[in-house]
């Protein structure tokens, strides 16, 4: 059921709602608001009328926070800023938890994952090289199922293995940001109705 | 500032990891081949002498688990549950042995690990035992990798449990002298012989995924097969025989 609500309410709700933003698009958004109502009003109809056929504030507020966000995320890439911004488009449907907030948390995961494992290969390969150079001077006992030579190039294959799959995360890691955005720009225009699936 | 150093683009990096990570594996892999079997021999392999004494019990409980080698099992004599060696490369490590006696029972346990770094060339510990013949035993084999012979010659089996991830499987129990078997056999890869007593009544359920399957002195069908002897006190063996792959004969003989 639509609330009847007068000019006033509605603005005071739509600031409620975008306190999040900076002061400037707080007052872009009202102004574009405020001449909507000034507008119907030129046309006879009254503030509950406009009220009504613009939809509910708070909704609209959490939708030009979500694309706030979203837009500062791709000018400033962090992963501060990409978290903010999927928590903000999260909160605009329960839905969204489920196609927005699950496949995030799971390719984050796997980003970690992969960086940990790189990071683990990156560390494990130098000592592995290490021991076998100092096996084959004569400073260590034989005690590698391999030969030291052998176990040499092993080490230096894992190290850059471990290197290859954190440089591998870091590509896959801004490929996925870009697509992210893409991604909650376009969720954000399906909810508004802007865009249909 | 300009340092003059120039950090190459992504992608640049990217290939030039992973040709250094093939071509370095690939010369370890290389090496490995054609040095491995040198250095393993120009290693010291240790020999772990197994003699247990029976003693005073009159069961057994035999537990072997070896990760990568191989198991020959033979007859033994009276005296020793079991006696033989253990041949490995590993004196850093060497097998677990633990022996128990209990109200009668001896249980004895021969564990052995296999290296860390993962070895496909050349197996590892080779397991040359002998198990006591009149003693009722209940016999339990785990094998990761490796060849399993295992010749119990007339020993008292009560129970065999033999669980093999991959290797050659032979079992002969042709000669065996017990009252009642119950046997499971579980072989992930590879062949599997098992030669079983004419003068037993058996039934066995098989199941092989891929792979042949010879049965000869057993009749049914279907993955049950069974051999009888209609006289009294005949000493009867069940089996369950579950492999993956790997071609499996099953055979009944006279004692040899």
């Amino acid at each position: 059921m639509v609330k009847i609500m007068q000019k006033d309410e509605f603005l005071s709700q739509l600031r409620q709602a975008i306190k999040a933003l900076s002061v400037d698009e707080q007052e872009e958004i009202l102004a574009d608001y405020d001449e909507h109502f000034r507008m119907g009003i030129a046309d006879g109809r009254t503030e509950t009328e406009i009220a009504s056929a613009l939809g509910d504030p708070r909704s609209l507020g959490k939708e030009y926070a979500a694309i706030s966000l979203v837009n500062r995320a791709e000018e400033s890439p962090s992963a501060r800023g990409l978290g903010r911004a999927v928590i903000a488009t999260v909160g605009l449907g329960l839905f969204n938890l489920f196609v927005v907030f699950l496949p995030f948390l799971i390719l984050v995961l796997m980003l970690v994952l992969i960086l940990i494992i790189g990071f683990s290969l990156t560390c494990a390969g130098p000592f592995l090289t290490g021991y076998a150079i100092l096996t084959l001077a004569g400073l260590l006992p034989i005690e590698l199922d391999t030969p030291p030579l052998a176990a040499l190039f092993f080490g230096i294959g894992i190290t850059s293995s471990g290197l290859l799959l954190m440089a591998l995360d870091y590509w896959l890691t801004r490929i996925c940001y870009r697509q992210g955005i893409r991604y909650l720009r376009w969720n954000i225009a399906v909810i508004s109705g802007k865009e249909t699936l | 500032m300009n340092t003059g150093i120039r950090i190459p683009p992504l992608r640049q990096i990217i290939i030039w990891l992973a040709i250094i990570s093939v071509v370095s594996f690939s010369i370890g892999g290389i090496i490995t081949v054609l040095e491995g079997g040198s250095y393993k021999s120009g290693k010291n392999s240790t020999v772990t002498p197994v003699e247990i004494k029976s003693g005073e019990i009159k069961n057994a409980v035999v537990s072997l688990e070896i990760d990568s080698g191989s198991i020959n099992l033979s007859p033994g004599t009276t005296d020793s549950l079991m006696s033989g060696n253990i041949t490995g490369l590993h004196a850093q490590i060497g097998p677990d042995i633990l022996y128990t006696s209990t109200e009668q029972v001896g249980h004895l346990s021969i564990k052995q690990e296999s290296s860390l770094s993962f070895d496909p060339f050349i197996k590892e510990d080779q397991c040359d035992l002998s198990l006591r013949q009149d003693m009722p035993t209940s016999l339990s084999i785990t094998m990761g990798s490796g060849d399993l012979r295992i010749l119990p010659g007339r020993a008292n089996l009560t129970d065999l449990l033999i669980d093999q991830g991959t290797g050659d499987l032979t079992l002969d129990l042709s000669r065996w002298k017990g009252t009642h078997l119950m046997g499971s056999i579980d072989e992930g890869v590879g062949s599997m012989i098992i030669l079983l007593p004419k003068n037993a009544s058996i039934a066995a359920r098989v199941e092989n995924g891929i792979g042949s399957r010879s049965i000869i002195g057993l009749d049914g069908e279907k993955g049950t097969y069974y051999h009888t002897v209609l006289e009294r006190q005949t000493p009867v063996i069940s089996l369950s025989v579950n492999q993956g792959i790997g071609d499996l004969t099953m055979k009944v003989v006279n004692e040899s």
